[in-house]
């Protein structure tokens, strides 16, 4: 049974099927990675499934129910947590504030009268020390650098204990240390039976790391495997070279 | 001497609506013009109460704050879909709107002509009718609305206002209703804002349509984009400042014909001056 | 590779750097007139971060651009003067000016409103498709006229070298063709140098007479368009197969 799954998922713009009747299943304990060249419509799918935009047809089920609920509260409480290629944090607060958002009550009334406690602050720990940020915990988040903000995105998704995480482009402009940690923060997600999904240009990264793997292109899915089978299929090879 | 005590009323009341606006917009980022109105609900409810019904003073304030809070919450659900720049022209016309029945519900608010004889507080038997007296009233419940804001800011409510603020949608992706978040801050505000118009009816004595326009909206609003958004401190200090700075032009030696306007320019002035080189303001934490 | 045509326009040595991230390492390219070459590699390659440079969009930590093979510092509004223009990537017209206001603006460093006239004439001479359109709204134009309408937008200052930045993106690959098509034609006319900034590497090696292929910031081949094929190097950039590895 997948925690994600697509039946003929559609999603338009101005006629123009940028989502063209996608079957995608994510499976929990494996990494998938979603490739394909620019505009086959990766990003876009990611941004349907997690309610960022509305879909135009199809069904998204989640753990076998038909996800009803679309926009982005509902969608995180359905298990599903995301990233974005630019990473969107909260700048003028700090490293720290970032986490500890996300670990807090939900609930209005709830939170009125929490303090965070030394649990959360411990939690907030053992996610920032992994990523290497506990240091930084009290700098704005704007001062920190590139590979920082990407990590603190990173945690903070992680942060949230999904049940399916969409990572969309995670290791693009990073170092090969930050590249490290990022992966095996990925690896202990799958490890820990989560589904990851990695939109992914690198296809070193994605052959390193990803269980299966689905090729878009144009908005459909154009082939499916294990990365080092589809990265050999002609079809792939035209979709990235052109014809 | 009294002059002093007069400031110092003052800022007492503008603290509070420096407080209360600060954690509409300085801690959740809603822009709103809107407070003059909920201030005004406020004023004129317990004023109401106390010269038509010789209602106790708390009491009268308690029914002002809610009924100020009521009238937020049902506007809250109209203009939070409104997003940006709409949200503002939403609260510039919930001001409007507000001053317009002042003005003109006259068989209630007997319009231009205002409420007089608003007696003070009177509490355990003491009227306070020495403006010191007052003094001792109005800073006792800027501490309490102090120490409001304080507890919603070091709150989990208060970081996810901050969130809020900066990006609603990936706030909402962390799995946050967020439009609950928003009414329940606009609400609050507009609460507090409600308990400072009490206080300024029943120190004044009179009240009028003319004290809650959208040019006493704009004032509150410097007063805290002056001392900074984001902080308690700053939405305090900020009126202090502005309202010893408006003051204080009154000694600066103008002639008589044209002291009004030279402290308004020079009010102005100072404003430009301050968004040029120091946007954040004196104690802020947050830039638009 | 220069023969004796004298180099038109170069980038040598250049690093780019955004908030912590090396966009491009030491990238020398370079086209001599006359020639289509292209910049192809797959995404976050650096390959537009290499055009913006060329043009001054972008800053550069280090290297330098030379024109006519002196040195010069490229400021954007006074490329077109100097004869280059750049066409930026999605079709960005001016949605809600008509198709030959859209043209007039590529001609604001003309000194003289004939030349903007008999310059605009002489692009419409390439996009027919365009005349009976001249007073319509950019903005309803398909994804395929803005295309050309952009290019053509760019040929109104008469430049000596064009530069193109993904102009298939978001295109049907029939489009495509008929873009590529369109550039080499106006190559061969009026013998008009172009960098293509391109991630769909077989249809701008069709018109390409030389080609960069980038990778991850360096340029890791510079070739004649021809010898791409069959080398396995496009494979190896794109899709990391072969028995280079990481």
């Amino acid at each position: 049974m997948p925690i994600l799954s697509t039946q003929k998922l559609v999603k338009s713009f101005g006629g123009v099927h940028a989502v063209d009747h996608v079957d995608l299943a994510f499976h929990g304990g494996k990494i998938t990675a979603l490739v394909g060249p620019n505009g086959s419509g990766k990003t876009t799918f990611i941004n349907t499934v997690t309610g960022i935009l509305p879909m135009d047809g199809g069904e998204i089920h989640v753990g076998g129910v038909v996800m009803r609920r679309m926009n982005p509260a509902d969608v995180a409480a359905y298990g599903i947590t995301r990233t974005f290629q630019n990473a969107r944090l909260i700048q003028q607060i700090s490293v720290l504030d970032n986490i500890l958002v996300v670990l807090t009550e939900r609930n209005v009334w709830g939170a009125l009268f929490e303090r965070h406690t030394a649990l959360h602050l411990e939690k907030a720990g053992n996610i920032l020390k992994k990523v290497g940020l506990w240091e930084k915990r009290n700098e704005n988040a704007e001062n920190l650098s590139y590979g920082q903000r990407k990590l603190l995105e990173i945690a903070r998704a992680v942060s949230m204990r999904a049940n399916i995480y969409l990572f969309d482009e995670p290791f693009a402009g990073l170092f090969p240390e930050t590249i490290e940690v990022i992966s095996d923060i990925l690896r202990t997600l799958r490890d820990k039976a989560a589904s990851v999904v990695l939109v992914e240009h690198n296809m070193n990264l994605v052959r390193e790391l990803a269980d299966y793997c689905y090729v878009l292109d144009g908005g459909k899915v154009i082939a499916e495997g294990t990365p080092d089978y589809v990265l050999k299929q002609p079809q792939v090879i035209e979709a990235y070279l052109g014809k | 001497m009294e002059y002093l005590i007069h400031i110092a009323v003052l800022v007492c009341l503008y603290g509070i609506l420096g407080l209360s606006l600060n954690l509409v917009v300085g801690e959740t980022g809603l822009i709103s013009v809107a407070h003059a109105g909920f201030y005004g609900i406020g004023a004129y409810v317990t004023a109401l109460l106390l010269v038509g019904l010789g209602m106790n003073f708390f009491l009268a304030m308690a029914l002002g704050i809610i009924a100020s809070g009521l009238v937020a919450l049902l506007i809250s659900g109209v203009i939070s879909r409104l997003r940006g720049v709409y949200f503002l022209f939403g609260t510039i016309g919930l001001n409007i709107i507000a001053w317009s029945i002042f003005l003109n519900w006259q068989s209630v608010t007997r319009g231009p002509l205002g409420i007089p004889s608003i007696p003070r507080p009177g509490i355990w038997g003491l009227d306070l009718y020495q403006n010191l007296q007052f003094l001792f009233l109005a800073a006792a419940s800027l501490a309490i609305v102090y120490f409001i804001s304080v507890f919603i800011k070091k709150s989990s409510f208060g970081r996810v206002l901050n969130s809020i603020r900066e990006d609603e949608e990936a706030t909402q992706i962390f799995g946050y209703a967020t439009s609950y978040y928003k009414l329940a801050i606009f609400t609050i505000g507009a609460m507090l804002a409600a308990l400072a118009g009490a206080l300024f009816a029943t120190y004044i004595t009179y009240i009028d349509p003319s004290s809650f326009t959208i040019n006493e909206s704009i004032f509150i609003f410097s007063t805290i984009v002056l001392g900074g958004l984001g902080s308690s401190r700053g939405a305090v200090l900020g009126p202090l400042l502005l309202v010893f700075l408006f003051e204080g032009f009154r000694f600066a030696g103008f002639p008589s014909e044209i002291a009004a306007q030279m402290r308004m320019l020079a009010y102005g002035f100072a404003l430009v001056l301050l968004m040029l080189y120091r946007p954040k303001g004196i104690w802020g934490t947050f830039r638009i | 590779m220069t023969g004796m045509n004298e180099i038109l326009l170069a980038l040598q040595n250049a690093s780019v750097q955004y908030g912590g991230v090396r966009a491009l390492e030491n990238v020398t390219t370079q086209i001599d007139e006359g020639e289509i070459v292209a910049l192809m590699g797959p995404n976050g390659a650096g390959k537009s971060t290499a055009l913006k440079a060329l043009f001054g969009i972008v800053p550069m930590t280090e290297g330098r651009v030379l024109w006519h093979g002196k040195k010069i510092i490229p400021v954007p509004y006074e490329m077109s003067a100097r004869g280059i223009t750049f066409v930026p990537q999605g079709r960005q017209v001016f949605k809600s000016l008509t198709v030959y206001e859209n043209l007039e603006l590529g001609g604001y460093s003309l000194p003289n409103r004939r030349d903007l006239k008999n310059n605009i004439e002489s692009v419409l001479q390439f996009f027919p498709g365009l005349k009976p359109k001249l007073g319509v709204k950019a903005g309803v134009l398909s994804g395929g006229q803005q295309q050309m309408l952009t290019i053509g937008r760019g040929l109104v200052a008469d430049p000596k070298v064009l530069l193109l930045d993904e102009p298939s993106l978001g295109l049907s690959p029939k489009i495509v063709q008929e873009v590529f098509e369109k550039v080499r034609e106006i190559n061969l006319s009026r013998k008009i140098a172009v960098v293509i900034v391109e991630h769909s590497v077989k249809s701008v090696l069709s018109i390409a007479h030389r080609a960069y292929l980038m990778s991850h910031g360096k340029v890791i081949a510079s070739r004649n368009a021809g010898e791409f094929e069959g080398s396995g190097e496009l494979e190896q950039a794109f899709l990391a197969s072969g028995t280079m590895r990481r």
